[in-house]
């Protein structure tokens, strides 16, 4: 299963799209992702249009993969209310989201996971701007702040 | 189809126990007849043949179940049909249970070999077992009146039974129940009207969603006219600056510091990416949370121990596990079947998150000052100033340009001003062009949003439900018409049929009636008569049995033709005459006679078939005494309460006394 981005994402970014830094989809993606994983937002990508961009973290993103992964498990604990000591179910998350037979390391569902929260991270974002990013020095600049303002978001709830 | 009764079996009802089998040499003569005295029980036999066949019984009330039990005697009545369908043994068994009231069935089907305890019959016999057309081939004298009754339509429902017209009829109504079927299941605007109203809905978003895209087309079109006309007057502008020698060398201060500051933004700003793209880099939360993670992991011990690694340091050891020293055989086996038990799915991920965590979370990365978060806000400050640098360059330029415009440059004054209005409407462009390519967040009403996405999704909702309801009317119109041809067919085959029948009717009534000419004037729902209102007994059962049998000539399939007294209201020329005719009409007749019907029916009936059935049925009474000491030695079934002789001889000698009449009425 591939990572998919929101179409109207695609558009909120395009004064990002293909310029330095964020020069590939996975940028605008990861952005989404870590706004989703912060605020502890999802969504269902379907629901808008999503296109699907790739099948695996890309070079840039290799280091950051299991972080990532470690993320995505810490938020669906969680989400699920469960405590960190709860051995039997931590192994449970683990078990439905995690496999080293995918290039992700993801198992479907823990893809599908991943996508719904950068589709909640996508909402987050646009409604926490008045805009659409102008630049990209503008955006990666901000984005540190929508970040604080996300797990902030997160731990509220 | 052929059906024939091949007998019946009755005990603990009413009518005697006995054991009826009308075959002889396993072939069912074409004519049976059933002579059984008043009170024998020839209507509750034919009442309950009825109801074997047709499985009527189970509608029964517990009064009407219990009404065929002979007085108090037993709690279970047992009524068995046996047919013949095709030459293939059929029964149906219908039980009576007088304690409970209930009605049940027993069937046996032909190819089915087993018994099931329901009533069922071959598919391809059902319709022959409803009780509408029963009642024609299980015929009574009140039948041949309602025939003949103009308050009823007896006589059209005969043809259309037993013509098969009615098949014409259920195919109408099965097309226009699939119909309805259809149309409930897809959508509850079904007319022509409410198709309209969504397809001028849907024109009219159609045009809309034309509309709308030539605008997205004028937009960007005029966005790249406007890019353009505003690059050539920046262009302008530029060369305007450069030709004057007291800004020229200036703008050229000016545009390298420019370059220089963009250089700068340019590179701090992939730093920043750079170390934003280590999640735990972008708060310090987002670290913790990992960290969170990993120490929790290592204090409940995930992943679990049965790693490759415990076989391997357990291989290393002097004793196993079990106690048993560590021999080479022991070790080779346990590497051997190690794989069995390890968990071989995610512990190697898991294993790999901790020690990432570990890496990124607690150390810098090699030759950086700082890392994480503390690396991310040094970089994003950077970044913010060479921002800044590069708005004081680019103001620089602009206050070069300001210059001239101040000492008189009236022309570049006019570019600068055009370039800053086609600013404006570009940028004026570009919010239409966000808004018709949006999601319609907050309008999304197809008639008033600007959104193609909305206004396509909406024509597509309406297309899709014009498809299902045009598909419903589409199919009403040729279900309808189709229904519209088969009751036209029906209605032509009925009126055919009927000019038919009423020549062979009047054809045969000439014939049986010969010395009381009678002639049906047509066929209009019941049997109307020329010149007359009414007809006698005999005329009416005449009639009938004419009518009757003439439409049961005509069909593809042969019924028997079941009557009780079949004689009996008729003259001795009549019967006669009607005795010569039945076997012609039928394949198999099965009277239920009285001993004065004999007289002119029967000699009839044998002067035209040979092979005839003399069944003899009577109680064992005080009154039948006599009948019972002159049973022919061979031939006679005697049951706990009747006797059955089956002999041509006793069935002509079989004479009843009235007192003995009254005495079996009395049993």
């Amino acid at each position: 299963m591939p990572f998919r981005l929101r179409e109207d994402a695609e558009r909120w970014f395009k004064e990002l799209d293909g310029k330095e830094p964020a020069k590939t989809k996975f940028d605008l993606y990861y952005f989404c992702l870590m706004a989703g994983l912060a605020s502890g937002r999802t969504s269902d990508p379907a629901a808008f249009g999503a296109r699907e961009i790739i099948d695996e973290f890309i070079q840039d993103y290799q280091p950051a993969q299991r972080l990532l992964i470690g993320l995505l498990v810490a938020a669906e604990v969680r989400r699920g209310g469960i405590d960190l000591g709860e051995k039997t179910a931590v192994r449970a998350v683990f078990r439905r989201l995690v496999t080293p037979e995918s290039k992700t390391q993801l198992t479907d569902e823990g893809m599908r996971c991943m996508n719904a929260y950068a589709s909640g991270g996508y909402d987050y974002l646009a409604e926490c701007r008045d805009s659409a990013p102008a630049s990209p020095e503008e955006f990666v600049r901000d984005f540190v702040s929508l970040m604080a303002d996300a797990v902030e978001a997160g731990t509220a709830s | 189809m052929r059906i024939e009764i091949a007998g019946w079996e009755s005990e603990g009802l009413r009518c005697p126990d006995v054991s009826v089998d009308l075959r002889r040499d396993g072939r069912v003569p074409p004519v049976a007849l059933v002579q059984m005295p008043n009170g024998t029980g020839k209507t509750t036999t034919l009442e309950l043949l009825n109801a074997a066949l047709s499985g009527s019984a189970q509608n029964w009330r517990p009064e009407h179940v219990r009404g065929y039990r002979r007085g108090r005697e037993g709690s279970v009545g047992r009524f068995k049909a046996n047919l013949l369908a095709d030459g293939k043994p059929l029964s149906i068994e219908l039980l009576l249970d007088y304690s409970t009231g209930q009605a049940s069935y027993r069937s046996t089907s032909p190819g089915s070999g087993g018994v099931v305890q329901v009533y069922r019959v071959p598919p391809s016999m059902d319709r022959f077992f409803r009780p509408e057309f029963l009642r024609l081939f299980i015929f009574d004298g009140e039948f041949a009146g309602r025939l003949l009754d103009g308050g009823q339509a007896e006589a059209d429902r005969v043809v259309d039974a037993l013509c098969q017209v009615y098949l014409l009829h259920d195919a109408a109504s099965f097309a226009r129940d699939y119909w309805e079927r259809e149309s409930r299941a897809t959508d509850t605007t079904r007319t022509e009207a409410g198709l309209d109203r969504l397809r001028v809905r849907r024109n009219r978003l159609s045009g809309r969603e034309a509309r709308v895209a030539e605008e997205l087309d004028r937009a960007k079109a005029e966005i790249g006219t406007l890019s353009t006309a505003m690059g050539e007057l920046r262009e302008k502008i530029r060369k305007r600056i450069d030709s004057v020698a007291e800004t020229r060398g200036l703008r050229d201060e000016a545009e390298s510091e420019r370059g220089a500051a963009r250089s700068d933004v340019a590179e701090r700003r992939a730093k920043l990416m750079t170390a934003l793209r280590l999640p735990h880099a972008i708060h310090p939360d987002l670290a913790d949370r990992l960290v969170e993670l990993r120490d929790n992991l290592d204090r409940v011990r995930l992943p679990e121990n049965t790693s490759a690694q415990f076989f391997e340091e357990l291989v290393e050891e002097e004793d196993c596990i079990c106690g048993r020293p560590m021999d080479e055989a022991a070790r080779e086996q346990i590497r051997a079947r190690a794989e069995r038990y390890l968990d071989a799915d995610d512990s190697g991920v898991i294993n790999a998150l901790k020690q990432d965590i570990s890496r990124y979370t607690e150390q810098p990365e090699d030759g950086e000052e700082d890392a994480g978060y503390a690396r991310v806000v040094r970089l994003r400050a950077e970044l913010t100033e060479a921002v800044r640098r590069e708005r004081l360059a680019d103001q620089r330029f602009r206050v070069l340009m300001d210059r001239l415009i101040d000492a008189g440059d009236k022309e570049l004054e006019a570019w600068q001003a055009e370039v800053e209005e086609k600013e404006e409407r570009a940028k004026e462009r570009q919010r239409l062009v966000d808004e018709i390519e949006g999601l319609g967040v907050g309008d999304p009403r197809a008639e008033t949003s600007k959104s193609l996405r909305v206004i396509r999704r909406e024509i597509g909702k309406l297309n899709d439900r014009i498809a299902q309801i045009e598909g419903t009317v589409r199919l009403r119109r040729q279900t309808e018409l189709i229904a519209s041809l088969l009751d036209e067919a029906g209605e032509r085959a009925r009126m055919t049929i009927k000019a038919e029948l009423l020549d062979e009717c009047n054809r045969r009534l000439s014939v049986i009636l010969e010395n009381d000419p009678l002639t049906i004037d047509r066929i209009d729902r019941s049997i109307r008569l020329r010149g007359q209102r009414g007809a006698s007994a005999g005329q009416t059962l005449a009639i009938g049995y004419t009518f009757l049998m003439s439409v049961l000539n005509r069909g593809q399939n042969d019924f028997p033709l079941v009557v009780d007294s079949p004689a009996g209201p008729i003259d001795k020329g009549v019967r006669r005459r009607v005795g010569r005719l039945l076997p012609t009409l039928c394949s198999q007749f099965l009277g239920f006679t009285i001993n004065t019907e004999r007289d002119g029916f029967v000699d009839a009936l044998e002067s035209r078939v040979d092979d005839i059935a003399y069944l003899t049925l009577f109680r064992k009474t005080s009154g039948t005494r006599r009948m019972l000491e002159a049973v022919p030695e061979n031939g006679y079934t005697e049951t706990r309460n009747a006797v059955l002789v089956d002999d041509r001889d006793y069935f002509f000698g079989f004479d009843i006394e009235e007192e003995e009449e009254n005495a079996v009425q009395a049993s």
